[in-house]
């Protein structure tokens, strides 16, 4: 289990994050998102040891990661940017993490780098950006690690193979019991595999949740009335956001008190009334409270 | 496995792959330093049967002497490898630091930052020691055990030489390490390793600077100080005794006697010593800074905030240093004079280097100028303190004095006593020879009288406490003038204290110069009565023979310079002709070879004669001058004459030898005190005698009157020379040309510049009545104190010669009145 406690971070006198907590629970993949700079690859860092927290502690298995670092044996950090030394390949990449990796399993990696059609004497400089990080998940998951960290771990890979590297995902994670966390801007991959989310949103989680209670507690509304209705009229609705009105159409997004906000629509009595799941991609838009622009007047 | 098992594993681990990344280091140095070793193995062969005792073959010709010993070419190149090799080693080791992408890799491994960083700094430095070492052992194998025989002294130097080289690997790769992995980026890196590196030699300069500037009275210097000499030579030339009178010697016991060789602590083991330890503490730096290190600065430009700050003070503090520098060595300020204008422009200084550093070096420029905007005041405050520790003489006690009944002996030594020396290579040849004009500082000066005596002791340390008496000489004072006192002490415990005063006032020359009256000085003069071989280099202590009251005077000279002070000392090259000079030193009558009978009575009335009477004679006490060969012809770089007479290929005339029983005008230039020439007193009455006996005495009446003088200019030292009184030196010679050697001095190129004609440029006074002219010449002196009142004499003559002679300030405005 991973226990992120009150962690700030600060870079001189920009705080990047900011109190933040959070528990990843083990047999568990954590998403994390968030607009660029939000503070999802610094977090990660922290909880890799390679950043030192100003504030709070990372916790696995109730071991503070930081002041004991060995802890990290039974920990994978992919980084979004990554390194291999220079003439290296696969091989040796692999004689090299076996060195800190107690648990590292050399048929565990020439199996998965036959999975991913690898060729595992080639030079890594030669491979693609898409090899390379198929590369490292090979390694990553050679290491049989109880912690992995990916950081924008899909990007690059084609869709054959983020399947697959999806599935192997959660195949180890069901079979080793281990906790993962995910930094992706690719919601949808996100929706798909991880069972709790985490949203960082100024410096601070704004929502962590697992993936069915965020189902359950936001709801999309498409309403048509026959008379004209305002946004004053919706006034009684709690956490209304993203209110639209086209012509008699009007749509909205309602959070936590959907039921609340069913009542209160059914008692106003629409003509139409459709109520839609929020995908993970609106609900980020809706935490972010993404504003529209107008094109005219910026490019006037 | 357990963690800490595992941990073992990872620190292995990263142990190992470091000294395959940088194995080629130690395996060149390994086969270099054998390389060298089987290159010398024919050489070490050729003294296997020497009579040098083993530590003697060892220091000369084994263990990589030649590479230990610091002066060597080979040496440096070896040191300035080992440094390179540090340096590269330490840069690849730990310029992981430096990038955002494998700090992620290797900060996310298991291992504590210390494992880290000990894994990394050990692989970069076992290998390199173990490689020394190994290629020594096979040289001790090969040369002392093989071949010049092993004892203790041998052990040691071995072991000295062995320590050196790992020292010098050792310091360069700690100290890159640690900077290295505190950077931001490599090339920010390289630029703080440099500006670390010569902090050594900046603090040689501070030492300097300030001494010379604050302190009244310094330690003796050797330029060595700022030479190169590895990182940390600068640091061992600081020697405390010199300043508080401590010897670290007393302290760190000499480890070996052999022979006649000392193998002393300070000599073989400090440095390296000193090395290691530095080391020692930047590895310590380097955990504590590692542990700290916030990784988010990896890859990127001025974000290391500590190091940023240590080099932007230490930047600030080299401009302060160089404008130290400049104004010491453009002589824009001495002793005591613009200390405070001086130390404003080296802040001044200072808080521009600061400020170039953090616009460069910073990644927020508003907050990193404010940064030094408040912190300059503190920089002041720091620059301050160490500059008024130095004024006040923290750094060192300048006006010290041991107590007598400490001294063992005392060296004192003044450049009032080798004035010719100076004279001849320095002053000026037309119109004012040997008036002592130097723009160098006299740091080696000789000859070093030594006295033992408690008497002796006395007056040296009487006058070493009017010299501190004095205080501070300022350089344009009316009455300061050129004397550098060197003033060592050897105390009883076996301390050494040097004093060096590098300004004087004529109070304090007038002293110094009755140095000439101590005893043992005058004892010294009895033991003059030794030749040297003219082939110096051959002349050993039995050829300084003497035997009773006969010269051996074959083929030698009579040279009592290096024993005690020049006028006292007369030189007598005894392969040429003794030549009588009258006061105007025109025309010199030849009396034949050196000998021993007028050397002897020369003797007598030198050892008789005051110091009183040497330097402040009257007029009517000089009768003429002894020559004892013509001095040296600057403008043909040959010495003496000729003693045949010399033909061009023609079979022309060119050059007359002197024959005993004639008068010459000579071609050359002589003066009254060259070192083989003497000022004839009347006080000088074994001379006299002798002459009288020989009836030469009449040689010395002049033939010259006012009528054959064209015109005579006068002038102060100081209207003539448009110099600080401190160049010039109080002691007055004087000197005589002929017409041709006027020309060819005149004819010379320009960079002859100090020997330029100071009356052409400098004096309008031209005397051309006869009746003053004679009255001026009567009351001149060919030698003596000048002070600033006493006027110098050229002397035009009518055939084109010149003379120069110096005359009282009170005579002079008699005869003008």
């Amino acid at each position: 289990m991973i226990e992120i406690c009150n962690i700030t971070k600060k870079f001189d006198d920009f705080t990047a994050i900011e109190d933040l907590s959070f528990t990843v629970g083990d047999s568990s993949v954590h998403g994390l998102v968030g607009y660029n700079g939000a503070g999802k690859t610094t977090l990660l860092k922290i909880i890799a040891g390679i950043y030192r927290q100003d504030n709070g502690t990372v916790r696995i298995d109730g071991t503070d990661v930081f002041k004991n670092p060995h802890i990290k044996e039974e920990m994978f950090y992919v980084p979004d940017d990554l390194y291999f030394s220079i003439g290296s390949n696969m091989e040796s990449m692999a004689k090299f993490y076996k060195s800190y990796y107690p648990k590292f399993c050399m048929d565990t990696f020439h199996n998965l780098a036959n999975l991913f059609g690898l060729d595992t004497k080639k030079r890594l400089f030669g491979f693609s950006k898409g090899m390379q990080r198929q590369a490292e998940m090979v390694l990553a998951l050679a290491s049989m690690p109880k912690v992995i960290l990916l950081d924008e771990c899909f990007d690059g890979l084609d869709p054959a193979k983020r399947n697959m590297t999806r599935k192997l995902l959660l195949d180890y994670m069901a079979e080793k019991n281990c906790s993962v966390i995910i930094s992706s801007h690719n919601l949808h991959e996100l929706a798909d595999m991880c069972d709790h989310i985490a949203l960082i949103n100024g410096k601070k989680i704004a929502m962590n949740c697992s993936v069915d209670d965020m189902n359950g507690t936001r709801c999309k509304f498409r309403l048509i009335f026959a008379d004209d209705r305002d946004r004053e009229h919706f006034n009684a609705i709690d956490n209304l956001k993203n209110f639209k009105k086209d012509g008699k159409i009007i749509s909205f997004t309602v959070s936590d008190k959907v039921e609340q906000a069913r009542e209160i629509i059914h008692a106003m009595n629409p003509l139409l009334v459709e109520e839609f799941p929020l995908t993970l991609e609106e609900i980020f838009l809706d935490e972010m409270e993404d504003t529209d622009y107008d094109f005219e007047k910026i490019f006037s | 496995m357990t963690l800490k098992k595992s941990s073992h594993k990872a620190w292995n681990a990263m142990f190992l792959q470091s000294v395959k990344k940088t194995c080629f280091f130690p395996i060149a140095a390994f086969i270099c330093l054998l390389l060298f070793t089987l290159s010398h193995y024919s050489y070490y062969a050729d003294i296997r049967v020497g009579t040098l005792s083993p530590i003697e073959k060892m220091t000369d010709f084994g263990f990589w002497s030649w590479l230990c010993q610091t002066s060597s070419t080979v040496s440096q190149i070896a040191a300035f490898a080992f440094i390179v090799a540090g340096i590269l080693n330490a840069m690849i080791l730990f310029a992981f630091v430096t990038s955002k992408k494998q700090s992620n890799v290797i900060f996310s491994l298991g291992m504590t930052r210390t494992e880290i960083y000990t894994s990394r700094f050990l692989a970069g430095t076992l290998p390199m020691l173990l490689a020394i070492a190994l290629a020594a052992v096979i040289d001790f194998l090969i040369f002392p055990v093989g071949i010049s025989g092993v004892n203790k002294a041998v052990c040691l130097y071995a072991l000295s030489a062995v320590l050196y080289f790992m020292s010098i690997y050792l310091l360069s790769f700690s100290a890159v390490a640690v900077i290295i992995s505190n950077a931001g980026n490599l090339i920010e890196g390289t630029i703080f390793t440099v500006i670390i590196a010569i902090f050594p030699y900046t603090i040689g300069w501070l030492l300097f600077g300030e001494t010379f500037l604050f302190l009244f009275g310094s330690p003796q210097y050797d330029y060595d100080m700022y030479q190169f000499d590895l990182f940390f030579q600068p640091l061992l030339k600081y020697r405390p005794e010199y300043y508080d009178g401590e010897e670290i010697s007393k302290f760190v016991p000499t480890v070996l006697k052999d022979g006649t060789t000392n193998i002393g602590f300070g000599d073989f083991f400090a440095r390296p010593l000193i090395a290691i330890g530095l080391a020692l503490f930047a590895l310590a730096i380097g955990i504590w800074a590692f542990k700290r290190r916030k990784n988010e600065i990896s890859g990127s430009w001025g974000k290391a905030k500590n190091l940023n700050i240590f080099c932007g003070g230490l930047f600030g503090f080299y401009c302060f240093v160089l404008a130290l520098a400049v104004v010491v060595d453009n002589g824009m300020y001495h002793h005591g004079d613009g200390n405070f204008a001086t130390f404003m422009l080296c802040l001044i200084c200072f808080a521009v280097g600061l400020f170039i550093f953090h616009l460069i070096f910073s990644s927020k420029r508003k907050a990193s100028m404010k940064f030094c905007l408040k912190s300059i005041p503190v920089y002041a405050v720091v620059m301050g303190a160490i500059t008024l520790i130095f004024a006040c003489g923290g750094f060192g006690y300048a006006t010290k004095i041991p107590e007598p009944k400490e001294i063992k002996e005392v060296a004192i030594s003044s450049t009032l006593w080798e004035y010719t020396d100076q004279g001849r290579n320095t002053g000026s040849w037309l119109g004012l020879a040997h008036q002592g004009v130097s723009y160098d500082t006299a740091y080696h000066i000789s000859p070093p009288l030594s006295f033992d005596t408690d008497e002796e002791i006395a007056q040296v340390v009487e006058l070493h406490k009017a010299i501190v008496d004095n205080g501070k000489i300022k350089n344009n004072a009316s009455d300061s003038c050129r004397d550098t006192i060197l003033i060592s002490y050897t105390l009883k415990d076996g301390t050494v204290i040097d004093r060096l005063y590098s300004e004087s006032d004529f109070e304090l020359a007038k002293q110094t110069i009755k140095f000439n009256d101590i005893k043992s000085i005058k004892n010294s003069i009895n033991d003059i009565a030794m030749y040297n071989e003219t082939n110096e280099d051959d002349a050993g202590k039995e050829d300084y023979a003497v035997d009773d009251e006969n010269y051996i005077i074959d083929d030698a000279y009579f040279n009592p310079y290096g024993d005690f002070g020049s006028k006292l000392g007369f030189a007598a090259d005894t392969t040429n002709d003794v030549f009588l000079f009258p006061k105007d030193m025109k025309n010199g009558y030849c009396i034949g070879k050196t000998n021993a009978e007028l050397l002897e009575a020369l003797k007598k009335d030198i050892i008789k004669q005051s110091s009183d009477r040497l330097y402040f004679h009257t007029p009517e006490d000089e009768i003429g001058v002894i020559s004892f060969g013509l001095s040296y012809n600057g403008l043909s770089g040959e010495w003496g004459y000729y003693s045949e007479d010399r033909y061009d290929a023609d079979g022309n005339l060119i050059e007359e030898s002197y024959e005993a029983g004639k008068s010459y005008q000579t071609n050359w230039s002589i003066d009254s005190t060259d070192i083989c020439a003497v000022v004839l007193t009347k006080d000088m009455t074994n001379t006299i005698q002798y002459l009288e006996s020989k009836d030469l005495m009449n040689h010395f009446e002049s033939k010259v009157s006012a009528n054959d003088i064209d015109s005579i200019k006068v002038a102060t030292t100081k209207e003539l020379y448009r110099l600080n009184r401190s160049s010039i030196s109080p002691i007055f010679s004087a000197a005589y040309w002929t017409k041709e050697s006027v020309a060819e001095v005149r004819n010379r190129p320009d960079n002859y510049s100090i020997e330029k004609d100071y009356f052409g440029e400098n004096v309008n006074n031209v005397i051309t009545n006869p009746t003053v002219i004679q009255k001026v010449l009567d009351q001149s002196k060919l030698f003596g104190f000048c002070d600033n009142t006493d006027m110098v004499v050229e002397i035009k003559y009518t055939d084109g010669s010149i003379g120069t002679v110096y005359i009282s300030g009170d005579a002079y405005k008699q005869i003008m009145k």
